[in-house]
């Protein structure tokens, strides 16, 4: 039951009253500002998404959501305006004629007015759609990625935020924005009085001490942060929690500075012993892990940039404790690290690693601020704020917004290249026509004709990225969000509609590495070697190899990357850098500040593969892409160094972010480890920008597909995100068993 | 002739190391689990569960070694010489080649790939066998052009060869790994081939020399793991206070398999691998003899 419905039974009695009552504002709103439009959207729907505190729960703050409503992050009750249309039909059956029709009438409305399905798919010029909606280029419409200032919130407080909107009226006038983020405030003080009152009756009904004392504890957490900046640790992740939920961001910044702070003043002073802090915190991570985010829940510690490192190295320890000893696949617990930085929280980071946590994650700051300098085009001060969100797309804290909205499927757009832009398993035509295989004289040539496809792509998605921006910023001012960004007060303007500081976006790249070792295998023994002619090798990828085992054979010998093989590694250095700079040349034309690929992985390796045919590095019709940057599993075969040596090649200056997924066995991890140590610190120090680790037992994966029951904690590294093994699709459980384990 | 380049071996000296193995080897020790290292020629290794009897090798090779009788393939070793041809023809890899002619510059150039693990590390080279010392000139040149790129070095030897080849290649190598598979010289004589005398005499020699040296005792179970030969390895801790450590190496029967795909005879076919009570056992009685150095390696 939502927090606020059991105070108003009429509405719920009502099936779908919320999503009515929440339409019929957006109608009587529908020709409002954005921004005023929103925020009386945010007061119809927020109420309803709150859930009761739940007994336990050291913090308050639970949501879920419907199937209509507004939302900023997909995996928070967003993007924008949107209706699951799907969801609500199958739900229908048996309503009176008189109780469907307003139902109706409003499904009928959402599917012009839903922020992607409806009003961006009407303004995509034809061209455009075509190029982007298809098997090599996808755009997935939404927001993502989102990072707000809470060291800002916790500082300054709801209070703060007022003053600086009214700091913002007194320079920009009295724009519609700042009344909305007003509203916005007003609902997100009820939101925080109404659960004070429940912490309250919680404690009065509470059955024992502990209870007692805990809910009168998170009674007057909340009614301070209605009224006051926090002053405690318990108030400010309370502040940041309900901030979160209500904004429908899904990352959490770099919590030890923002919390560092309160926990050592709160310690120190001896107003929390360090047991109660760490149960707090494990709280949050229950909250946090509850959200099932997946691919997101990034909580951010260490690394350059931190004003006050003592006391955030200190939060840092503690939030390592709180991942240690709960064992979830969220929050996403992220170490960046520098030479220099204080050893205990490396030390600490390969203690978890070796009990079998894929967390933290490691980004070596050594490496990547320099090269996100280069990449976003900014100063030393501002790359020390990169954070990689979601699956380890790079982000400037509260500084830059730059959604991934697009997936580029490089390995399709080489199949398309050999079927004259067909798509080999539907027939459709998705890329350009140019040409029959065998006029493809040399390597050459051939490469050239990849190069502008990818590039037709890009161009393509480009041109989407931009109107999906414009589509979004008329639909929204996304209050909460903007309210957390910079410059959006002081400029009065929104997130999307030109407040933020840097404006970007992303595209995220699939099968680099397939694409690029098919162009190994092709160079070699088409053009090189000589065995095979194109079109004898295109024979055998139509056939799925089915009679043409002699050319599979051939085609799994050649050289891969991944073994430290100058010619494969030279090849992906080739493959990663076009598409890099070509995405990278975009941002001027779209009046962006920056434009950039990553080439991270979700599951999405799965699912592209399954979509694409075979190709040419001996990769069966609908078999799993490369993940990330990471060889193809099971192609690294020349030992761990070698592997290290091959991921270190791509020039990182380029992009936004490149994902290394490794694993080793238990054996290995942790009788070894002064040796794994200094295999890791020599990788970082060759230019190792990342390292997702996961030690394994050699037979608990197998063991784990027999006796699910028994592994329920063995926690895996997919991609961009950790997923407990027996909860995984047998495609991906047996992708992973076949990469290679060192 | 080099048999096989590993790298990140984490198991053959100090560190993260690259361990370059040449081929033959004076000893025919019953428990090796790497056969094919021992002659000193090229082997061709044959795996049938692999073949696909699709008839590439026959077509290539011009000694008839390769048959294809009733579409099952034949290869008569007495006829082969060792070409390689079949194995750059084979395409399902049920034929491989241990062997293989290097120059000390291309072997070196892998190993200086993984220059940068070894500082962290504190790895370097590590020259085993077989037995390197079978190829003293190029192992000798190996070492020195190691030397010259600042890399540190093991030799991982079996202690059979001349005194003066040691000389020559003492002021190159940082540690040796010297093998001590037997105290009883008929008993090693019975498992190896050859009488200790010569291994013990090498020993002394390097060890008065203030060469750094760790010792390494494959111990096979009901072999020569008798309390005879732990006395005697726990005597040459005391002989030799200065050793840097004694690295029992268990027997495991994973080298098994090569034996069959070599052709070769498995002197101890039916042997399993060394358990963890046995293997603690061991450690156990070395270290009540006083040689708390022993340790499994």
């Amino acid at each position: 039951m939502a927090l606020f419905e059991s105070a108003n039974p009429r509405i719920h009695s009502e099936k779908y009253s919320v999503e009515l009552a929440f339409t019929e504002t957006y109608r009587r709103h529908i020709h409002d500002h954005p921004a005023i439009r929103e925020a009386r959207c945010l007061q119809s729907l927020m109420p309803h998404l709150f859930d009761p505190i739940r007994p336990g729960d050291l913090f308050a703050g639970r949501t879920h959501y419907l199937p209509i409503g507004f939302g900023l992050e997909d995996a928070a009750g967003g993007p924008v305006y949107y209706c699951y249309e799907d969801r609500i039909r199958p739900e229908l059956e048996g309503l009176s004629e008189k109780e469907l029709e307003p139902i109706l009438g409003m499904l009928d409305f959402w599917k012009t007015e839903s922020t992607i399905a409806g009003k961006l798919v009407s303004r995509l010029p034809e061209e455009t759609r075509k190029a982007t909606t298809n098997h090599i280029a996808e755009m997935m419409g939404r927001l993502s990625g989102t990072l707000l200032d809470y060291e800002k919130l916790t500082r300054i407080g709801l209070p703060g935020l007022r003053a600086e909107i009214a700091a913002g009226r007194k320079t920009n006038g009295d724009l519609p924005l700042y009344a909305g983020m007003d509203t916005a405030i007003d609902l997100l003080t009820e939101v925080i009085q109404s659960y004070a009152s429940q912490a309250c009756e919680l404690a009065v009904s509470a059955k024992n001490e502990a209870d007692l004392k805990d809910n009168f504890g998170l009674a007057a957490a909340l009614e301070a942060i209605a009224i006051r900046p926090p002053e405690t640790l318990r108030e400010a992740a309370q502040l940041i929690w309900l901030f979160t939920m209500i904004s429908g961001t899904v990352n959490y910044g770099r919590m030890d500075v923002y919390l560092g702070g309160f926990y050592c003043a709160d310690v120190d002073s001896g107003r929390l012993t360090e047991a109660e802090a760490l149960r707090l915190m494990q709280s949050l991570w229950q909250l946090i892990a509850d959200r099932k985010t997946v691919f997101n829940g990034r909580v951010f510690i260490g690394g350059r940039g931190r004003p006050d490192e003592t006391r955030a190295d200190r939060f840092a320890l503690l939030a390592m404790e709180a991942t240690r000893t709960v064992i979830e696949i969220e929050p996403q617990l992220t170490l960046r690290f520098y030479e220099g930085m204080n050893p205990a929280l490396m030390a600490k980071a390969l203690d978890m690693l070796g009990e079998g946590r894929t967390f933290p994650m490691l980004f070596n700051d050594d490496v990547n601020i320099p090269a996100v300098r280069n990449g976003f085009g900014i100063p030393l001060a501002y790359a020390e704020q990169y954070l990689p969100y979601g699956c380890g797309e790079y982000c400037l804290d509260h500084l830059s917004f730059g959604s991934p909205n697009c997936s580029l499927n490089l390995l399709k757009a080489l199949e398309a290249v050999l079927h004259h832009g067909v798509d080999v398993l539907t027939g459709e035509k998705i890329g350009l026509d140019q040409g029959d295989p065998e006029c493809f004289a040399t390597f050459d040539e051939l490469f050239a004709a990849y190069r502008r496809q990818v590039e037709y792509s890009v161009e393509a998605l480009a041109d989407r990225h931009c109107l999906e921006y414009q589509v979004e910023n008329e639909a929204a001012a996304f209050l909460y969000a903007s309210m957390l960004y910079d410059d959006c007060i002081a400029r009065g303007k929104s997130l999307v509609g030109g407040g933020v500081r840097i404006k970007g976006g992303l595209i995220e790249t699939y099968g680099m590495v397939n694409a690029a070792d098919s162009l190994t295998v092709i160079r070699s023994l088409v053009y090189d070697r000589k065995l095979l002619t194109l079109p004898q090798l295109v024979a055998a990828l139509d056939a799925d190899f089915a009679g043409f085992e002699k050319e599979y054979r051939l085609m799994r010998l050649a050289p891969k990357y991944g073994n430290d093989d100058p010619d494969a590694d030279g090849m992906l250095c080739a493959v990663s850098e076009h598409v890099a700079s070509h995405t990278r040349s975009q941002a001027k034309r779209l009046g962006f500040d920056y434009f950039l690929i990553v080439n991270i992985n979700n599951h999405m390796n799965i699912g592209l593969g399954a979509q694409t045919g075979a190709s040419a590095e001996g990769r069966r019709s609908g078999a799993p892409l490369a993940n990330g940057n990471t060889p193809t599993a099971g192609n690294d075969t020349q030992g761990v160094t070698a592997f290290l040596n091959s991921i270190v090649k791509p020039d990182v200056g380029l992009h936004a972010g490149y994902t290394h997924n490794m694993k080793f066995s238990k054996s290995t991890f942790r009788e070894e480890r002064p040796k794994v140590e200094a295999l890791l610190k020599a990788y970082f120090a060759n230019g190792g920008a990342q390292a997702m680790i996961t030690v394994v037992g050699r037979g608990d994966m197998e063991a784990a597909i027999n006796e699910p029951e028994k592994y329920r904690n063995l926690i895996v590294r997919v991609g961009g995100f950790s997923a407990r093994f027996i909860e995984l699709t047998p495609a991906i459980q047996r992708d992973l068993i076949a990469r290679t384990l060192y | 002739m080099v048999f096989d380049i590993q790298r990140t071996s984490l198991h053959d000296g100090p560190g993260i190391r690259t361990a370059v193995f040449l081929k033959g080897c004076p000893l025919h020790c019953a428990w090796c689990h790497n056969p094919e290292s021992q002659s000193r020629t090229k082997e061709i290794s044959f795996r049938p569960e692999s073949c696909a009897a699709c008839g590439e090798c026959v077509k290539t090779c011009s000694h008839g070694a390769h048959r294809l009788v009733d579409g099952v393939h034949l290869y008569d070793r007495m006829l082969c010489e060792r070409c390689g041809n079949c194995v750059e023809a084979c395409l399902y890899e049920a034929l491989k080649v241990a062997g293989s002619e290097q120059t000390v510059e291309e072997v070196l150039s892998i190993v200086l790939r993984d220059r940068p693990f070894y500082e962290q590390s504190g790895g370097g080279l590590t020259i085993s066998g077989g037995e390197p010392m079978l190829q003293l000139e190029f192992a000798l040149d190996l070492l020195l052009a190691a030397k010259a790129d600042g890399l540190d070095t093991c030799l991982d030897t079996c202690g059979w060869t001349s005194r003066r080849a040691y000389e020559r290649v003492l002021p190159f190598v940082d540690l040796f790994l010297l093998d001590y598979k037997a105290t009883d010289t008929e008993v090693h004589k019975k498992l190896t081939g050859v009488p200790n005398d010569l291994i013990l005499a090498n020993l002394e020699f390097l060890y008065s020399q203030g060469a750094r040296i760790r010792l390494r005792c494959p111990l096979v179970p009901g072999v020569n793991d008798s309390p005879e030969h732990l006395e005697g390895i726990a005597e040459l801790d005391r002989r030799y206070p200065n050793l840097e450590g004694i690295d029992v190496m268990a027997y495991h029967n994973v080298g098994n398999a090569k034996y069959e795909r070599y052709g070769l005879k498995n002197p101890l076919p039916n042997l399993g691998t060394a358990g963890e009570t046995t293997k603690q056992a061991w450690i156990e009685s070395l270290h009540a003899l006083g040689c708390g150095k022993a340790a499994l390696g």
